[in-house]
């Protein structure tokens, strides 16, 4: 077995036993279940304000809005709190002391976060369907969509790997992650179009992949066909996020090995 | 199996510097059983984590299997297992069986290699009936136990336990000192860090004695007994209070133990006349020998006190 096919395997390995961990940890706790309770609820209160101003045509807008902020919130808070636990158990340099990647095993638990953390907008969707009819909640081209949401879930997977160096250094994560979060779906013209910003902040929206996601997915849901533009501005958003998360990772493990603070981590 | 040369660790930086290892010469020979013994703050557990390469060396050197832990660390990582011991170190929310199985796949095994292999050490630790508990709801014993399952994993030549008994009941412990026996059978190279100068006694082919850092003494339990020849130990039985308050007043008794059945006097040179004085009082069951490990160790340490 050459050196490459050695270290391949090994991190196929720890990738495996991350993505079991974590879906053991999502099954089991019921902790990360209130994201998934709290989006329906929020997108009705959404849908029902554009409603009461006469603005139906904008519920579309609102359901996305409302499914990528809880997205991402439940994204962030399944990854950033099962990290941050594992930073309390004093789980993390038995970790490190393990032969396989640290990486891929973090990798690992990411992807089942990112990809548990979309089934509030699917319920979102569903929700507001069923309080308010189909006719509020048009989705014009569900297979566009469905591209955009494939490339969303993408670069949310490097936007966590990107966070996670933050749960790994601290073990309030949970806070800094909502701190964050806030100007970041403002940036991003999530709910609000970023047309209604000043001039000066709209250049930074380009760099959040949540702006294109948004964009892509009211395109889809218009039936306006353009999704090409967001979905590759996602897909790169994601590689360049992942390459970043995974160097951030390293400097963090090496620099805790070099300090000693990996003892309290 | 493990050689350092001149390590030295320190955390933080100018005034605030702390040295835990202070250019520590130390070797482990492959297939020994080697105890570490030392106050708390000696720099026992900056070691074995310097060895398991969670953490880097200030200076200095440590060769693990024929692999430098900073230039080597993969190789190394193959090499070992550890234990950090206590309550620490288990994934929440996860059952006993479950963090064992993490840590296997972590180790590089298989699903089922993993599965099998969880199975085989869980049962071997006693902890079969137990598999299905929250591993974070156990008690510190059981915790050791799950710890103590989680180095078996696998076939790997070196184990570091870091104080592996603590919290653990007595035949729980003679359990632990009796798988050691079997580790031991099997060649595997065992460092032990402990507090437990009875069972450093019986487990270890050799102890070094750690402080501040550096390294007291290195050898085997029988000859760090002798390491202070001119100390003895008069063991003697049926003692009345008023021949135990004589014997105490003598110039070269250093301390005494216990009363009536069984007292034990520390002795500083020729126990010739304390034994001559017991047996004028007429106490004839008794017997004079080196001191024990922990007279060595209270020798060595005993002036620290509380202060590490």
């Amino acid at each position: 077995m050459t050196a490459a096919s050695s270290s391949l395997r090994t991190a196929g390995t720890s990738f495996n036993a991350g993505v079991k961990r974590q879906w053991i940890i999502l099954r089991r706790l019921p902790d990360y279940l209130s994201f998934i309770a709290m989006s329906p609820l929020s997108t009705i209160m959404f849908i029902a304000i554009v409603r009461s101003v006469g603005r139906d045509d904008l519920g579309i807008n609102a359901l996305i809005g409302v499914s990528i902020i809880t997205t991402w919130q439940t994204g962030l808070f399944v990854a950033g709190d099962t990290l941050a636990r594992d930073r309390q158990m004093g789980v993390f340099e038995l970790n490190l002391a393990a032969p396989v990647s640290f990486r891929s095993m973090i990798l690992g638990r990411i992807i089942v976060a990112a990809t548990y953390s979309f089934i509030p907008f699917f319920l979102s969707i569903g929700v507001a369907r069923l309080v308010f009819g189909s006719g509020v909640v048009t989705i014009s081209d569900p297979a566009s969509m469905g591209v955009v949401l494939l490339a969303t879930w993408f670069a949310s997977l490097g936007a966590l790997l990107m966070m996670s160096p933050i749960s790994v250094l601290s073990g309030r994560s949970t806070a800094i992650f909502n701190g964050l979060s806030y100007p970041l779906f403002l940036l991003a013209g999530i709910v609000v179009p970023i047309e209604f910003l000043p001039g000066w902040i709209r250049p930074f929206s380009s760099i959040l992949f949540m702006r294109w996601s948004a964009e892509g997915l009211r395109n889809g849901a218009a039936g306006e066909g353009a999704i090409a533009r967001p979905v590759l501005w996602l897909i790169l958003s994601g590689i360049v996020m992942l390459a970043i998360g995974a160097t951030l990772l390293q400097v963090v493990i090496d620099r805790m090995r070099s300090t000693g603070t990996i003892t309290n981590a | 199996m493990i050689t350092c040369r001149g390590l030295r660790r320190t955390f933080g930086a100018g005034e605030d510097e702390a040295v835990a290892l202070d250019g520590l010469d130390f070797e482990v020979q492959r297939g020994e059983t080697h105890c570490l013994l030392g106050p708390n703050g000696a720099g026992k557990t900056t070691l074995v984590r310097i060895l398991s390469t969670v953490l880097l060396p200030t200076s200095g050197s440590a060769v693990v299997n024929g692999f430098d832990v900073v230039d080597g660390a993969d190789d190394v990582r193959r090499s070992l297992r550890i234990s950090l011991g206590g309550d620490r170190g288990f994934h929440f929310g996860l059952s006993v069986f479950e963090n064992v199985r993490f840590w296997a796949t972590m180790y590089g095994l298989g699903w089922r290699e993993a599965t099998r292999e969880s199975h085989r050490v869980l049962d071997l630790v006693g902890l079969a009936d137990q598999k299905q508990a929250k591993a974070d709801d156990l008690s510190r014993g059981m915790k050791q136990r799950v710890h103590l399952a989680r180095t078996l994993l696998g076939d790997v030549p070196l184990l570091l336990l870091d104080e592996p008994t603590t919290g653990m009941d007595p035949v729980a412990a003679r359990s632990f000192r009796e798988l050691i026996g079997d580790l031991q059978a099997a060649g595997r190279t065992i460092l032990l860090t402990t507090h437990n100068m009875d069972e450093a006694e019986q487990l270890a082919d050799r102890i070094t004695m750690l402080n501040h850092g550096r390294v007291e003494a290195t050898d085997s339990p029988t000859a760090l007994r002798h390491l202070f020849a001119d100390r003895t130990t008069v063991v003697a039985s049926d003692v009345a209070d008023s021949v135990r308050s004589t014997i105490v007043a003598m110039p070269n008794v250093l301390a005494a133990r216990g009363e009536g059945d069984h007292v034990e006097f520390d002795l500083d040179g020729d126990p010739q006349s304390v034994l001559q004085a017991l047996l004028d009082a007429g106490v004839v069951q008794l017997r004079a020998e080196p001191p024990s490990l922990e007279q060595v160790y209270l020798q060595m340490f005993g002036d620290r006190g509380m202060s590490v």
